[in-house]
């Protein structure tokens, strides 16, 4: 990655997409600092921030794409480790599509029931900003339809950056799109974009 | 307190199998050692090796790995200190021998 840059404020959805490969992981990963850059700026209300500050004064909270909860521990037990306030824990437990599965071990969940657990926990977080890596990815339309109306309300008071083939689900909640090429970072407005920078036919 | 709790949780079966050997083949004493030095470090590769995604849990509570294995230490040190302790007891009451390297 070569030339990647973009601005988010509080309110703002950010799509990020790029074939496989084209480093959009990568770059979350760089920006939630356990991946190091060669360089790498980042700036909060006009101060720029040191990577290796992100984790400790938890400025970013990031969703892997692969499970990253304790496999073992129950629902029930997973929201009071993440959160120990009562309104934040109750939103979550009475969550109606959370509250049918809290006496489940992680490991029990299906991947949709699990993928929509982790982004309310960490939708949920203090963090000011949140990345999403492949919220999407095997849920179910229901799901789908819910997960969007949730992230679409999360982002009122957190800036977002969610990366998803997916891409008709991303550009439906999102405010401004971004495509990695070849190392560099093109924004976008429409889907012919996408189509001009050839990640679809 | 409790992500911390989760953390030695998930290593505590690793530590316990690598001390218990240790038990097996040089004694009691021994195992104590094994138990809060290398049986540690071996939960914490074990970790690494099966489980290296559930950092993600820590790091997004502000939590950094440093400071996961220092409060494992001491948890560790907290639970292997009584636990031993009354292992040596039970073993010293049972084989009637008082030296701490005594083996089963």
């Amino acid at each position: 990655m070569k030339d990647v840059s973009f601005q988010i404020e509080t309110g703002d959805i950010l799509g990020l997409f790029g074939r496989n490969g084209s480093g959009k992981s990568t770059l979350l990963k760089l920006l939630f600092g356990n991946m190091k850059a060669d360089s790498i700026k980042v700036s909060m209300n006009s101060n720029e921030i040191k990577i290796s500050e992100v984790i400790p004064k938890q400025f970013i909270s990031y969703l892997p794409q692969d499970p990253f909860l304790p496999a073992h521990a129950k629902v029930r037990d997973i929201i009071p480790m993440f959160h120990s306030g009562e309104a934040e824990q109750d939103r979550i437990f009475y969550d109606p599509q959370i509250a049918t599965m809290t006496n489940k071990s992680m490991k029990d969940l299906s991947h949709g029931e699990r993928k929509y657990f982790e982004v309310v926990l960490m939708s949920y977080l203090p963090h000011p900003f949140l990345m999403l890596d492949e919220p999407f990815s095997m849920l179910e339309p229901l799901h789908k339809e819910r997960l969007k109306l949730f992230l679409t309300s999360v982002s009122k008071l957190k800036g977002i950056i969610i990366t998803d083939h997916y891409y008709n689900d991303v550009l439906e909640i999102s405010s401004q799109n971004l495509v990695i090429k070849d190392g560099k970072g093109h924004l976008i407005k429409t889907t012919e974009d996408l189509k001009k920078l050839n990640y679809i036919l | 307190m409790r992500p911390y709790w989760q953390f030695y949780k998930d290593i505590f079966l690793f530590i316990v199998g690598f001390s218990l050997l240790g038990v097996i083949a040089f004694g009691v004493f021994w195992g104590f050692f094994f138990f809060i030095s290398f049986g540690l470090i071996f939960g914490f590769y074990a970790f690494h090796y099966f489980k290296e995604n559930e950092l993600y849990s820590y790091y997004n509570l502000g939590i950094k790995k440093r400071e996961l294995y220092r409060a494992a230490f001491f948890i560790n040190l907290l639970i292997g200190l009584p636990a031993f302790s009354i292992l040596f007891i039970l073993i010293s009451i049972i084989l009637g021998d008082f030296s701490l390297t005594s083996r089963f």
